[in-house]
């Protein structure tokens, strides 16, 4: 008996419509699809047609990107005020830390003559 | 740039002043609600001051601001849906981001364009939140996920519900091949076969 050739069944080298629909949306992105997906639009006016849809969508979504929307200048007032006053936080905190540090230090030298006062006296007594 | 990261108070307000329409209209294009989006744009700012400096200039600062933006509205949107007495639902429709206030604009927005738009603001905020950032601000996949919050693979798959969704409202009308043509296109291929 003879052995059987061995040829791939169609399924597995040929997309479906509805399967190459399942890829075409990803595929708008990447400009690129597999072979067999290349293979099925050669033969397939519909999804090639489909195809180009995604195409297009894409397109016109980047052109979106022009289309602007002004807010008024009430928003900038806004934003640019909200900017000083955080500037001014950050200044009063820097100088209230400034302030802060120095007074620690200042209590720390005074600390260290009042011990050097003490030693003296105890040394002066004894 | 380099003034305003080097702490010129000037040189950042100019920059506010020149990205402060962009930043607006991509948080109104995420949020769908105007009092949100100069919300967003305010939190936007103030993010921008604070980290300024640690922006390395490998990437565009447009861009730097449109993932800062991306941020904030995702982190709005989430503040929303957990203490607002109405929440935002996925299907809650949004308003409609056209250039209304700009007559000639108006004017010049094709028929396509507004069904584009208002295709866009009908999807659920999820979805429309990340074509927004890849098909019209050109993000790439791990920049929109790591601003989402989301994984990459989450983010392609919201991708593609999107376009098959904007796809599904404007493909019919749009398609420049007729089933005439399709039909056309396919007796050729079989004759060619």
């Amino acid at each position: 008996m003879p052995a059987e050739p061995a040829v791939a069944p169609p399924s597995r080298l040929a997309l479906t419509c509805d399967e190459l629909a399942e890829l075409l949306p990803a595929a708008a992105e990447a400009g690129s699809l597999g072979v067999a997906a290349r293979a099925h639009l050669r033969g397939c006016g519909r999804c090639r047609a489909e195809a180009a849809t995604y195409e297009r969508l894409r397109h016109r979504l980047a052109g979106l990107r022009a289309d602007r929307v002004d807010p008024g200048p009430d928003l900038l007032d806004a934003v640019l005020e909200a900017v000083r006053r955080r500037r001014r936080r950050r200044s009063q905190m820097a100088y209230l830390g400034a302030a802060g540090g120095l007074a620690a230090a200042s209590a720390g030298v005074a600390g260290a003559l009042m011990s050097l006062a003490r030693a003296r006296r105890h040394r002066l007594a004894g | 740039m380099a003034e305003a990261r080097a702490g010129d108070r000037e040189a950042f307000d100019q920059l506010v002043r020149a990205t402060y329409v962009d930043t607006y209209t991509l948080a109104l294009r995420l949020t769908g609600h105007e009092e949100d989006a100069r919300d967003v744009v305010q939190d936007v700012y103030l993010r921008a001051y604070r980290g300024l400096r640690r922006f390395r200039g490998d990437a565009r600062f447009a861009t730097w601001l449109f993932r800062i933006t991306a941020n904030c509205a995702s982190s709005h949107l989430g503040r929303r849906r957990r203490h607002a007495h109405e929440e935002l639902r996925d299907d809650d429709a949004p308003v409609d981001v056209r250039a209304e206030t700009d007559p000639v604009q108006r004017a010049e927005t094709g028929a396509l364009r507004v069904e584009l738009q208002e295709a866009l603001a009908e999807l659920p905020p999820r979805l429309r939140a990340v074509v927004v950032l890849r098909d019209i601000y050109d993000l790439t996949h791990e920049a929109i996920a790591a601003e989402l919050g989301i994984s990459e693979t989450a983010a392609k798959v919201r991708l593609h519900r999107a376009r098959r969704r904007l796809r599904d409202v404007l493909g019919p009308a749009d398609s420049p091949a007729s089933p005439s043509e399709a039909t056309d296109d396919e007796e050729e291929v079989a004759r060619a076969g």
